[in-house]
């Protein structure tokens, strides 16, 4: 990685991201895990609100006097669950609330329904539906795909020759940063991914055991 | 872009070629030779465009390792430098072994780092947080017998023949990041391929070319590759 690459990479990601970031702060509420609370209670009716093919899974909830509405999370994410809800189920939901529009409401988490538990979000409240899209797992970072992103400049960057070797004990190195190591003919050479920075570096057309190389990055 | 350290033969129609950068197409580094003017991909070497379109440059067995690690194995190894840009430690063991921590054991996805690796046809991928639950895999490629070795720290994958004259091996992890063979009980480095005691001491396994990479990219350029742990 380089910080060409980054900047570059890091205005087109903020181009395409900024529009979806903003959706989803109009449209959505935080879930706020410190908020949490479990209450239970008999589902009075279910609702489906929102755009047809987007519409949103909402349950009415009387739980002693009160009767709260509790967010589910998509439709199609609950459908895809075997549990469901109907009119008279008894469930305990697990959630955190939010004031939407001026409208409180409980964002839930789990849903219990007898022994079948529905989880709709992480404990830190993030959605099920969105993970795989986003990190999963125990928090594995993973490249991100650029795949989409394209800059050429036809007559290409200048060439990076004649490259500068010094022995081992006279390379700017820590012990941990990481090179691309190479033995070829008897010759062993070192590669360090951080000098190979910008276009201009990516690219080292080097000498090695006889053999003309080019060490890329 | 997607982070392959490739060491290519820049010698072809026979005389050297000097490459440089034309750019990023489509998440992956286009490279071009100032001799015919083409353009070759970073991450296979091949050309997408000039007069050497469709030709494919030789990889050399090249390893992505620590500092440490690579002058503990190599005290004699020398090292490219470059004065004119201060030297920071931007992308450090820390760097790799994030993107493999954690992972959880789901189909390949776009972001994900794999381990690819190419026979005379065929082309593998071992996603990185899958080896890194098993960090050695006896496998075979094309018939080949081979060995994918994933080290303590994440920070270096090698493949290697795990064959030496006509006897196949089979390893298993040993202490200190080192294998040991079912068959003989000898004890090996992968890092350099060498028997480091038992009756196969002095032996070698011969390195094959491995690229790491992003999966969107290596895909891309090798849409046939079977995933490792994702069935035939």
């Amino acid at each position: 990685m380089n910080a060409w690459k980054v900047l570059l990479v890091l205005a087109a990601v903020a181009v395409l991201a900024a529009p979806s970031v903003w959706a989803q702060r109009r449209q959505r509420p935080r879930y706020d895990a410190s908020a949490e609370i479990t209450v239970k209670g008999t589902v009075e009716e279910v609702r489906e609100r929102g755009p047809e093919g987007r519409t949103r899974t909402l349950l009415v909830v009387k739980t002693g006097d009160q009767t709260l509405n509790v967010s589910l999370g998509p439709s199609s994410f609950v459908a895809d669950s075997k549990i469901k809800f109907a009119q008279g189920d008894e469930v305990e939901v697990t959630g955190a609330k939010v004031n939407f529009r001026g409208n409180e409401m409980l964002m839930a988490r789990t849903v219990k329904k007898g022994d079948q538990t529905l989880t709709l979000r992480d404990k830190n409240g993030r959605p099920k539906w969105s993970q795989g899209r986003r990190r999963r797992g125990g928090g594995a970072a993973r490249g991100r795909d650029r795949s989409s992103f394209t800059q050429l400049r036809e007559e290409g960057f200048p060439l990076n020759l004649n490259p500068e070797l010094v022995p081992a004990e006279e390379a700017p190195l820590a012990d941990g940063d990481m090179v691309m190591g190479i033995v070829h003919n008897g010759q062993v050479r070192a590669y360090p991914v951080n000098y190979m920075n910008g276009p201009t570096n990516e690219v080292v057309n080097d000498m090695l055991g006889g053999t003309p190389v080019a060490a890329s990055w | 872009m997607d982070h392959s350290g490739v060491v290519y033969v820049r010698e072809f129609n026979g005389r050297a070629h000097d490459f440089g950068v034309v750019g990023v197409e489509q998440g992956t580094l286009i490279m071009y030779d100032q001799q015919t003017g083409s353009w070759w991909s970073q991450l296979v070497g091949e050309a997408v465009r000039g007069p050497m379109k469709g030709s494919k440059l030789a990889k050399l067995p090249s390893t992505m390792t620590t500092w440490g690690k690579w002058k503990q194995l190599h005290p004699d190894t020398t090292v490219y430098v470059k004065r004119s840009i201060p030297y920071n430690s931007r992308f450090t063991r820390e760097t790799f072994a994030r993107f493999v921590v954690g992972g959880d054991d789901g189909p390949v996805e776009a972001g994900d780092w794999v381990i690819a690796v190419e026979g005379h046809v065929a082309a593998r991928a071992y996603p990185a947080r899958r080896l890194a639950q098993v960090r050695v895999v006896n496998d075979t490629l094309e018939g080949a017998p081979i060995l994918v070795f994933l080290s303590e720290d994440f920070a270096s994958a090698r493949v290697l023949h795990r064959s030496v004259g006509e006897k196949t091996l089979t390893f298993s992890l040993a202490e200190n990041d080192y294998l040991k063979d079912a068959e003989t009980g000898s004890l090996w480095d992968p890092m350099t391929g060498q028997a480091l005691s038992g009756p196969l001491k002095g032996e070698h396994l011969q390195p094959l070319v491995s690229t790491y990479s992003l999966w969107f990219a290596w895909k891309k350029y090798r849409p046939d590759t079977v995933v490792f742990g994702e069935g035939e």
